[in-house]
C-alpha cells in the first residue's frame, strides 16, 4: 500500500476558525487532561502509601492557589469531555428502542440523570457519604 | 492491525469511565474542601485512608486510574501518528 500522492494538508490554526472546532479541539484535549488526572490520582495513591506527611504534602500542593487554578481550568475541560461524551452517545450509536432511533438529545437527557445517580452512588459508596 | 478492535472497545470503555466517574471524584478530593463547598474534606488522610481499605474503593481507583490512561493516550494516538506524517512528508 502506497502513501498519498499529494498529501491533504491542513492549515495550523484551522481549530481557531470557528467555535465549532474549537469546541471539538477543547474535547479532544479533555481526554488527554483525563489521562494527567490518572497520574496524578496514581501519584496520590503513592503518597497515601509513603506516609501521613508524604500524602498531606502532595495535597497541600494541589491546593495552593497557582496549582488549584491550574487545577480548576483542567477540570473544566473534564466536565466538557464528560458532558460532548454524553451527546455522542446518541450520535455516534443511535440508539433504537422504539420504530426510530432516539433523537440525540433524549439520550443526552438520559446520560445526565443517569452520571448524576452514578455520581450519587460514588459520593455514598466510595466516599463513604456526606 | 488484529487488535484494533479491542483496542477501540477500550477507548469507548475508557470514555465511559472517564465520563461518569472522573468530574465527581476530582470534585471531591481536589475542589469540595479548598471551596468550602462540602461539610466534611474527603480527601484528608484520615478519612481516605479508612476509605482506601475497603475492597470496593481499590476496585474503583483501579478500574478509574486504568480506564483514564488508556483513554487519555489513545486519544494521543491520532494527534501523534499526524505529528510523524507531517514530519516524514515535510523531509522527504
Amino acid at each position: 500500500m502506497t502513501g498519498r500522492e499529494y498529501a491533504w494538508k491542513r492549515r495550523p490554526g484551522w481549530w481557531l476558525r470557528n467555535r465549532r472546532y474549537l469546541m471539538f479541539q477543547l474535547r479532544e484535549a479533555g481526554g488527554v487532561v483525563c489521562a494527567l488526572y490518572g497520574l496524578v490520582l496514581l501519584n496520590m495513591l503513592v503518597q497515601l502509601r509513603a506516609g501521613e506527611s508524604a500524602y498531606a504534602a502532595f495535597l497541600n500542593l494541589l491546593r495552593t492557589p497557582p496549582v488549584l487554578y491550574l487545577n480548576i481550568v483542567l477540570f473544566a475541560l473534564v466536565v466538557w469531555h464528560a458532558l460532548t461524551w454524553f451527546m455522542l452517545i446518541g450520535k455516534a450509536q443511535p440508539i433504537q428502542f422504539t420504530r426510530q432511533p432516539l433523537p440525540w438529545k433524549v439520550v443526552f437527557g438520559i446520560n445526565v440523570l443517569l452520571w448524576l445517580g452514578v455520581s450519587g452512588a460514588v459520593v455514598y459508596l466510595i466516599f463513604g457519604g456526606i | 492491525m488484529l487488535l484494533e478492535p479491542v483496542f477501540w472497545s477500550l477507548f469507548s470503555l475508557g470514555g465511559f469511565i472517564t465520563a461518569f466517574l472522573f468530574p465527581v471524584t476530582l470534585f471531591l478530593l481536589f475542589f469540595a474542601a479548598p471551596f468550602h463547598l462540602w461539610p466534611t474534606d474527603p480527601a484528608v488522610y484520615s478519612t481516605f485512608v479508612g476509605h482506601w481499605k475497603e475492597p470496593l474503593v481499590r476496585l474503583f481507583f483501579f478500574v478509574l486510574i486504568g480506564g483514564s490512561l488508556f483513554h487519555g493516550t489513545h486519544r494521543w494516538m491520532p494527534a501523534s501518528k499526524a505529528v510523524r506524517r507531517k514530519r516524514s512528508s515535510t523531509s522527504s
